[in-house]
């Protein structure tokens, strides 16, 4: 930033310097940010507030109303504080790229001095290939533990912890040293942290955040066939960006292919409910995949498109890499929860077909036995009697009535059997039917 | 009064840093007085993005002292944040603009369709 001489004239020396001065004291409290930030921040704000105030008193307000507009006009302090201290997070540290830092420097220090050293085969395990070509050094990985390397870095800078690690770490690079400029770095920098000797990758890793917290670019390490390169994320960026198809289909419902009465209806749901799934994908990948780097959110690098069920995207192949393995993580999740929720209907299916079969049973005895005493009432019907014998008459009567009683309960208890058999029968049926199209899917 | 959308937001920011250097007050000024105080970006909404803008390197930025009226000539001021739009800023302004310009052929197309406009409704 610059420091421009010219002084404008503001109309108003506002005198309530306190009260304006006490809530910038209580809005900067609440940032979450280093010191010198915070001061910028509330240098802009004081001269927002101040600007206003300004106005407001131009136009005919006494200077406390003016002041307690100003400030109510800022929003909730918190929530603004909450804001501006995010907006003004440094971006997530590539952690990744800390190791790369390590071997520009070790490079760097290769090139000045003329040097060119064959790769020992012992340092070719700590390089992990990821995707078209970008490589990471991953100390967990390795056979070499960078992370035991320990360098002196009291007072020293860049090149002389190279040539520390020079003598531990040879590795042949071209160094793209131009491309550090807008980071600050170079083979003077003074790496400032006081300490005795600290782990290299801790020295990498303090550095890269320090860069990040005031440009979005970092250090990469690149492999491109034999090749290795060390210049800035961004250059390798541009250089990768390649477009790369995505298979959204198990993260949607499958369209049934036929279409019954209420088929129409049910397929526009679904579709409905496929594209909300879909653009919640897309929202996931350009919220937690480089961010900024989308075209939507400003950046230059990532362009998304949903075609049918498949994501379109082209960008980067360290953005590629990270939306693979995303979205394959994702798939894994999905095909369980399908799996569980298969089990579960089938489990639920299970019961019902159990309780159908249970039902039919039993709708078969009480069918059996419903026709036994209805033989015996027919028969008793049937049967000739003396019209004149008043006991035979009787107990006629009486056994038709007993068998009367009998019949209706269980004619009950038939028609809820039945409508239970209805109901269970149905169930199966369209259980059966999204089975159907399970299959033919 | 239309408080801006953060997609919006930015169109509307940018458009107005082309015009020329401004401040953050300044800015929030302008964007009700272009659009005769239809929209309104809150200062919650305003320095964040600014800081966004800023960080994208979209808009590169400058301090100034700034003084009030009859204030003694040799006491220190209050600090003014100046944004200018960058290239990459004017890069990504037209991108903006090319985009709203087809989301709103789209639209047309829908509107011009409407039984208002003389077409008969399905």
């Amino acid at each position: 930033m610059t420091e421009l001489t010219s002084k404008s004239k503001i109309p108003v020396e506002p005198s309530s310097r306190d009260s304006i001065s006490s809530w910038l004291d209580v809005l900067t409290s609440m940032l979450v940010m280093p010191d010198a930030q915070r001061a910028q921040v509330r240098d802009e704000l004081e001269d927002h507030l101040r600007s206003r105030v300004d106005d407001l008193l131009i136009l005919g307000k006494s200077e406390p109303e003016s002041i307690r507009i100003a400030v109510a006009e800022l929003g909730e302090t918190a929530e603004l504080a909450r804001l501006i201290s995010s907006a003004n997070k440094p971006r997530h540290p590539y952690r990744r790229y800390t190791m790369n830092a390590l071997l520009i420097a070790a490079t760097g220090s290769l090139l000045a001095l003329g040097i060119h050293i064959t790769l020992p085969s012992t340092i070719l395990p700590t390089l992990q290939t990821q995707g078209t070509g970008e490589i990471v050094a991953d100390s967990k990985l390795s056979g070499i533990p960078f992370d035991k390397i320990k360098v002196d870095v009291r007072n020293a800078t860049l090149g002389e912890m190279v040539e520390q690690l020079q003598t531990k770490t040879d590795i042949p690079l071209i160094v793209h040293w131009p491309m550090f400029d807008s980071f600050g770095f170079d083979r003077d920098t003074k790496i400032d942290i006081d300490s005795d000797p600290i782990p290299a990758t801790l020295v990498l890793t303090i550095l890269a955040e320090r860069t990040e917290q005031y440009v979005k670019d970092s250090m990469v390490l690149h492999r491109a066939d034999d090749q290795y390169e060390l210049g800035s994320r961004s250059q390798f960026d541009h250089r990768t960006i390649g477009k790369r198809i995505y298979d959204l289909s198990a993260f949607v419902e499958p369209t049934p292919i036929e279409q019954s009465s209420t088929g129409r209806q049910s397929n526009r749901a679904t579709e409905s409910n496929n594209n909300v799934a879909k653009q919640r994908i897309l929202d996931m990948l350009t919220f937690h995949v480089s961010s900024d780097d989308w075209r939507n959110a400003g950046g230059e690098l990532a362009y998304a498109s949903v075609i049918g069920n498949n994501l379109v995207i082209s960008a980067p192949s360290r953005m590629h890499d990270e939306i693979k393995v995303l979205l394959e993580d994702l798939i894994d999740r999905e095909v369980a929860y399908s799996k569980e929720a298969q089990y579960k209907n089938q489990r639920a299916f299970d019961r019902v077909e159990e309780e159908f079969k249970s039902v039919r049973g039993r709708l078969i005895e009480l069918g059996e036995r419903l026709r036994k005493i209805e033989d015996e009432r027919d028969m008793i019907m049937a049967s000739p009697f003396d019209q004149s014998d008043q006991q035979a008459i009787q107990v006629r009567t009486v056994h038709l009535m007993e068998i009367s009683a009998h019949l209706a309960p269980l004619n009950f208890e038939l028609k809820e059997l039945e409508e239970r058999y209805s109901f269970l029968k149905s169930r199966m049926i369209e259980s059966q039917y999204a089975n159907l199209f399970e299959g033919l899917d | 009064m239309l408080t801006l959308k953060q997609d919006h937001s930015q169109l509307v920011v940018l458009s107005v840093l082309a015009s020329g250097p401004s401040y953050g007050y300044a800015i929030s000024k302008d964007i009700a007085a272009r659009s005769d105080g239809h929209f309104k970006l809150t200062p919650s909404g305003m320095y964040p993005l600014l800081t966004k803008l800023e960080k994208l390197g979209l808009v590169t930025t400058s301090w100034e002292e700034v003084k009030a009226e009859g204030a003694d000539p040799d006491s220190s001021g209050r600090r003014r944040k100046w944004y200018t739009l960058s290239a990459k800023g004017h890069k990504q302004l037209a991108r903006h603009i090319e985009q709203h310009r087809q989301v709103q052929s789209i639209l047309d197309g829908f509107v011009s369709q409407t039984p208002d406009s003389g077409f008969a409704s399905a």
